[in-house]
């Protein structure tokens, strides 16, 4: 069967324009829903076949997180060893997150994180053997975005809706930015935490969020209005 | 005999309808109906395992809960678990997920003809929308053999009789069949991974019903594909 970008596969399905790329001895990367078997790129899930560059991966819906290398996921604090965190980031183990994964920390002057606590981390180790390794600091050292999350709510919703605001054709963040000031972390593990000053606009922001997973992108306008009008009870 | 030329005829699956995501808190729920069939399956996983006898340090382990649509589950349901847990394990690439567990839930809503070949086909399209990876989809075709030796795919027949109860009144149902089979087949070489027999029928009448059977089967692959397609342009 003739496997198209665009087009929808179905698990085992072969990509023969992966294949015939990697044979003009052009490097090719198989993401998410693609992997290699007896020298052939082949699909393990349904969905769009997407191409990005030399990246073939699936677009297809996902609840599960199943982490991945360089991933920035949100983590609930479980419990506290000698040496690190025990992280739940929604699979089925829990992560590593070691004390000497945050800015400045040392063997002595520790993180002051407990037991509850969420941060937000990004995974350096993935492999479906070990448990998965997360860290708090960036490749030189700074803490950057990452650390942990205080005050606001975090809630936790399909991965696709995720993937969806990040997107670069969803407008949703940046005309929401414009209605009421917001800090927001959308990780890709399904969880999204949001702050703002009152508690009525945060609550009414996570329910327009999750309203958008079925909501076309020229929408998103609308769903804002209807926030907006929410919010400050005047009619636009 | 079996004439292979009339199977535009023959060939006549029951419609087939399908709603995706119908559970909040699941991973990849579905309903499907199936002519006078119906049931729901849903999926979760991969899930940490419950008890640590089952932790298979190489591959996921597989539960699957069988719920018929009236009464406790018995002997027959463990049966029926049985089968969908060694088919769903042919198609689940379970190496990717050492040390965890998948669980499979499937209730009958109408247990009509078929209904068997309705649960298989429902847990496939539930794997495929929990986005478990997966080596190939599959797809459970029901044939039967009449008293005058005609196969019949997916008959709908007693459409007239009153809903039955009891396993007694299903059982003389049946009877008016000298066989019943139900076969499963994959996607990638279109071979045969699991076979539900019951009657007598004679070694030819079996290679015949496999073979209308498989024809039939890729009407269903393709209901597949238009169901992808249709989802993937929603989300």
């Amino acid at each position: 069967m003739e496997c198209k970008v665009g087009d929808v596969v179905m698990p085992g399905n072969i990509i023969q324009e992966a294949d015939a790329l990697a044979k003009e001895s052009k490097k090719v990367v198989l993401g998410n829903g693609l992997r290699l078997e007896n020298d052939s790129a082949v699909s393990s899930k349904s969905g769009l076949l997407c191409k990005r560059k030399n990246i073939f991966y699936v677009d297809s819906y996902q609840k599960k997180y199943i982490p991945a290398k360089n991933d920035n996921v949100i983590g609930i604090v479980q419990s506290k060893t000698l040496e690190f965190f025990w992280v739940d980031i929604s699979y089925s183990e829990l992560a590593i997150l070691p004390y000497l994964a945050f800015e400045g920390a040392t063997k002595k002057n520790r993180p002051e994180i407990n037991v509850g606590d969420l941060v937000y981390a990004k995974v350096v180790l993935a492999n479906p053997d070990l448990e998965a390794e997360l860290v708090c600091v960036d490749s030189t050292g700074k803490k950057g975005k990452l650390g942990e999350l205080k005050d606001g709510l975090m809630f936790s919703c399909s991965i696709n809706l995720v993937r969806k605001i990040l997107n670069e054709k969803c407008n949703l963040l940046h005309l929401l930015s414009k209605e009421c000031p917001y800090e927001l972390v959308a990780a890709i593990n399904g969880r999204i935490w949001i702050n703002t000053k009152s508690l009525r606009a945060t609550i009414l922001l996570r329910d327009t969020i999750l309203e958008a997973e079925h909501t076309a992108y020229n929408q998103m306008k609308d769903l804002v209005d209807r926030f907006a009008t929410e919010l400050t009870g005047i009619k636009i | 005999m079996l004439k292979m030329e009339a199977d535009k005829e023959i060939l006549n699956l029951k419609p087939i309808t399908a709603e995706m995501n119908i559970l909040s808190r699941s991973d990849g729920s579905v309903i499907i109906t199936q002519g006078d069939s119906s049931c729901i399956v849903n999926v979760n996983g991969p899930t940490e395992v419950v008890s640590m006898a089952n932790m298979d340090m190489n591959k996921a382990y597989m539960e699957v809960s069988y719920r018929p649509r009236c009464g406790i589950p018995g002997v027959n349901e463990r049966y029926k678990e049985k089968i969908i847990k060694n088919i769903c394990e042919t198609v689940i690439l379970t190496a990717l997920y050492p040390k965890s567990q998948i669980n499979i839930q499937i209730q009958e809503m109408d247990d009509g003809s078929g209904i068997f070949a309705c649960v298989i086909n429902a847990c496939n399209v539930a794997l495929l929308n929990s986005g478990i990876e997966m080596r190939s989809t599959m797809a459970a075709v029901h044939c039967v053999l009449d008293d005058k030796d005609n196969l019949i795919i997916d008959p709908i027949d007693y459409s007239d009789d009153t809903p039955t109860f009891s396993r007694i009144q299903k059982a003389v149902r049946n009877s008016k069949y000298k066989a019943d089979f139900t076969f499963v087949f994959e996607s990638l070489k279109e071979s045969v991974i699991s076979v539900n027999t019951n009657g007598n029928f004679t070694i030819h009448q079996y290679n015949n019903a496999q073979k209308l059977c498989k024809e039939a089967s890729k009407k269903i692959f393709e209901f597949y594909c238009d169901l992808a397609r249709k989802y993937a342009n929603v989300i």
